[in-house]
């Protein structure tokens, strides 16, 4: 597997993550918890923004691996 | 008046009596009663069974006794509530029995306890060994409390620096295949998402005895017919696994790419995976 697939990969599950832990922001009905997974989906969001600026500079570079 | 329809007629005045009074006089767990309760209490319980069975015959006397030692027993109570002096002098003090790991000999026999005695009120509160105990308290209740050596006490999470969740207390919404609207309608949800729950778990709900929502807003079931298999949810589990795996890609990453500024970044990355592992496995896991 290329680095640019596996990066992809990578961010496919973050995104899974991501939207796992939204969906637990909200039907949790416990501040202390809604907060705690709150927090966490923007740190997850952070990651996947960083990842996704280095896989445009990895499909800059290696143009035949980019899509899917 | 016949005799029998007299104390038929006091005994249903004394036992509506007596109810109301026992309500007045304040919840009081049986076996935690000071003497004093205790024998204000009984004495309050034989007026009343005197009077029902005709043996005071005077029905005026006889409550008259009974609402001195009522109105006596709440004006004391009250005021050992406003002072600390009057709820000592009726309640008692608690006795020191162990002290500093020492049994005190003195507080023992005042508290009428022979050595054989206090090693058996020990061991009911599972302390099997005398130099375990670091203090013991005899209440007024005539219970023991005991206090192990730091050493010897249950670790706690604290004491193990680990972070729990706090747990908030689930809510039943299903109850012997009825679905209890008012918790249901406390979290925010409604019969629908109940519905929706069930569809997903395949379930029928007069096949559930219980059901409980937890604080995440997670469903757990109990059937009635224990030989179904159901699944309980796992997402949280799958969710930290998912976290997991992402995190030691991205060490790999960082390990694989020639690039420095790509390697800082992806370690950085990593390093904020690891602090959000670290803050979700207590909520995620157990």
């Amino acid at each position: 597997m290329t680095v640019a697939s596996q990066l992809k990969q990578t961010i496919a599950t973050l995104n899974g993550v991501k939207s796992t832990l939204e969906i637990y922001s909200l039907k949790s009905f416990n501040e202390e918890e809604k907060s705690i997974y709150k927090n966490s989906l923007k740190t997850t969001e952070e990651v996947i923004h960083d990842l996704e600026e280095r896989l445009k500079i990895v499909e800059y570079e290696e143009p035949q691996y980019k899509g899917f | 008046m016949a005799n029998w329809i007299e104390i038929l007629l006091r005994s249903i005045m004394l036992f509506f009596l007596v109810l109301g009074l026992t309500r007045i006089m304040g919840k009081r767990q049986l076996t935690k009663l000071t003497p004093f309760h205790f024998i204000s209490y009984s004495i309050i319980g034989i007026l009343a069974a005197l009077i029902s069975v005709n043996i005071i015959d005077n029905l005026v006397l006889g409550l008259l006794s009974l609402g001195t030692w009522v109105a006596f027993y709440l004006i004391l109570d009250y005021f050992a509530l406003k002072s600390k002096l009057i709820h000592d002098w009726i309640n008692g003090r608690e006795t020191i029995l162990i002290k500093n790991g020492k049994v005190m000999e003195e507080n023992l026999k005042q508290a009428r306890l022979t050595g054989e005695e206090l090693l058996k009120e020990l061991r009911t509160k599972n302390a099997f060994n005398l130099a375990d105990v670091e203090f013991a308290v005899m209440e007024t209740t005539g219970e023991l409390n005991v206090l192990l050596k730091s050493d010897k006490k249950p670790v706690t999470p604290f004491e193990l620096g680990t972070e729990v969740s706090p747990k908030s207390a689930p809510q039943t919404v299903i109850l012997d295949g009825n679905i209890l609207d008012e918790p249901l309608s406390n979290i925010g949800l409604n019969r629908g998402w109940l519905n929706t729950e069930l569809e997903k778990l395949g379930l029928s709900l007069d096949n559930i005895f219980i059901g409980q929502v937890d604080s995440s807003g997670d469903l757990y079931v109990d059937l009635f017919d224990d030989s179904i298999q159901v699944s309980q949810p796992k997402i949280k589990e799958t969710l930290f696994a998912n976290i997991k795996k992402c995190q030691s890609d991205l060490v790999k990453y960082a390990l694989d790419t020639q690039d420095n500024k790509a390697k800082k970044m992806y370690s950085s990355n990593a390093k904020k995976l690891k602090n959000l592992m670290n803050k979700l496995e207590s909520y995620l896991l157990h």
